[in-house]
């Protein structure tokens, strides 16, 4: 589904990713672990056209994106929750939905709201709100509800559960879960390494812009160099 | 009685008017992130082609459209040929960018115009009074307040009901994210800057309705009271240009109802401290959309 070969991206003179490869295969669930800083957002900003590469590429499907512009992409059947939510906050519940399925054809959106808001119950009840004024946890699930406008065959998710009650952490992750198993393929960058590790099916770990460890999500979940780095001793 | 309705009718007059201008600063704000300084001139190539137009016999109310497309088309060629090339750039650029095209607008229109003020021919029925009971009411101003009502109320169903406008809403609230979910930065933008000279091109007719001359400076005072409004109504959401835009015209009215006659010269220097105390305590303006300040 997606590859990324040899992937380099600079801001001003500072690599933040220095040559990342990896791929995903469809109806994958795949994660890329790793510290703050260590240049997985931005590794998800390039693949989605929202920072310049400096080298390597990105193919969807075995097309290059490089020459699709950020706005080409979301036609491609990927789609992005963002890093902070980021929903449109001036914008309600309801509008954020209609925004996110910007490139459906006219008669399609009313249906595709109908399906989403099936999914989220919350934001049913809460459509007419401006989505500002949603709780970190609701304006996380329309996050990813407004991603999920389009029909995705391929959803990335950058952080999904960051700043959130752990409560809701588990909802979130249990949504990630549902939609594997829908056969949606995902892309999540987290740092809670523990509930990604159990959720996905391969895992990358990123330290100061390079791969370093690679391997099914099982076996990484065990291997004694992550856990003293990242599970620490009470996982 | 007759007092108080007339000190309403001031107010809704004039606040609709800085409400229309307001919105148009703020719309092309929600995109680029810069205050447009050459949105007066907007209001003054409208002048200008309603001017030329009735000269050339072409019947009044037709050249009012077509003046006001031409507003809107003026705005999104200034767009494209003097913003577009400087995407990217700070939004500082693109003020400075703004002052500059201004200023080459003055001087066009005094070198291939006339640097005088033109009298614009006025339809009989926008002159005059009428009175009900005791009340004398302008009738440009009755005209003014239906006709940026309604402009006000098309512009909100245009943004909140359209496919359009939420996707301008939307890259107004987080431009990149909006881009990601295929909303194109172009369109998007040619789109608020023709809006932007659509409200200034009303906002324009009801101003010369009001005054019945165009010369080349002619937008400046608009401008500034715009500004003004948009700073205190907040820059991040319409909503805050239409509040701002009534709340300075309440406060113009006041001060000239208010002010003993030989203080009305002080009326301009009052709303200039009130905004000075809105810039220390409520920088974000009345509708703060966005909790961390503006650039």
């Amino acid at each position: 589904m997606l590859n990324v070969q040899d992937l380099e991206v600079s801001y001003g003179p500072v690599a933040a990713v220095k040559g990342v490869s990896f791929s995903v295969e469809k109806g994958e669930l795949v994660t890329i672990i790793g510290a703050n800083g260590a240049g997985k957002s931005t590794t998800l900003n390039a693949i989605m056209g929202l920072v310049a590469i400096a080298g390597g590429d990105i193919a969807l499907n075995g097309a290059s994106l490089l020459k699709v512009p950020v706005e080409g992409r979301a036609g491609l059947g990927m789609s992005y929750a963002p890093e902070g939510r980021r929903v449109f906050k001036a914008l309600s519940v309801l509008e954020n939905l209609k925004a996110g399925g910007n490139i459906l054809k006219r008669g399609e959106t009313e249906a595709r709201i109908n399906a989403v808001m099936a999914r989220f119950p919350a934001l049913l009840e809460r459509q007419g709100q401006d989505a500002g004024t949603l709780s970190g946890g609701e304006q996380q699930m329309l996050a990813i509800a407004r991603a999920l406008m389009v029909s995705p065959d391929f959803l990335i998710l950058d952080e999904p559960s960051l700043g959130l009650a752990p409560k809701v952490v588990g909802q979130v992750f249990e949504i990630i879960a549902e939609l594997r198993q829908a056969g949606v393929t995902i892309l999540l960058v987290e740092q809670n390494v523990h509930k990604s590790l159990a959720v996905a099916d391969r895992a990358y770990v990123m330290e100061l812009g390079l791969i370093v460890k690679s391997g099914p999500a099982g076996a990484l979940a065990s291997d004694p160099g992550i856990h003293d780095s990242y599970l620490g001793s009470s996982a | 009685m007759e007092e108080f309705i007339q000190y309403l009718i001031a107010v809704v007059n004039l606040g609709s008017i800085y409400a229309l201008l307001a919105l148009g600063l703020v719309v092309v704000f929600g995109q680029l992130g810069f205050l447009n300084f050459a949105h007066g001139d907007l209001m003054t190539l409208f002048g200008y082609a309603l001017l030329f137009q009735t000269a050339w016999g072409v019947p009044f109310w037709l050249a009012v459209l077509i003046a006001i497309l031409f507003a809107g088309f003026c705005a999104v060629a200034m767009e494209r040929i003097a913003f577009r090339p400087l995407r990217g750039q700070s939004p500082m650029s693109l003020l400075i960018t703004s002052f500059a095209i201004s200023g080459a607008l003055h001087v066009i229109f005094q070198v291939t115009i006339s640097p005088r003020s033109k009298p614009v021919p006025i339809p009989e029925f926008l002159s005059g009074y009428i009175t009900i009971g005791e009340v004398f009411i302008g009738r440009a101003q009755i005209f003014t307040i239906i006709v940026a009502v309604a402009a006000l109320l098309l512009l909100k169903v245009f943004l909140t009901n359209s496919r359009l406008g939420i996707a301008l809403r939307a890259s107004a609230s987080d431009f990149d994210v909006a881009r990601v979910m295929g909303i194109r930065a172009n369109r998007v933008i040619a789109l608020a800057f023709f809006l932007s000279g659509i409200l200034a091109g009303i906002a324009a007719l009801l101003w010369i309705a009001q005054r019945g001359a165009v010369f080349p400076t002619l937008g400046l005072t608009p401008l500034i009271k715009a500004l003004i409004a948009a700073i205190i109504g907040g820059l991040s959401n319409p909503k805050g240009a239409l509040y701002g835009g009534f709340f300075l015209g309440a406060l113009e009215a006041t001060l000239l109802h208010i002010l003993p006659d030989d203080y009305v010269v002080f009326r301009d220097a009052v709303v200039l401290l009130i905004l000075v105390f809105f810039l220390v305590f409520r920088p974000n303006g009345i509708i703060a959309t966005n909790p961390e300040p503006m650039r």
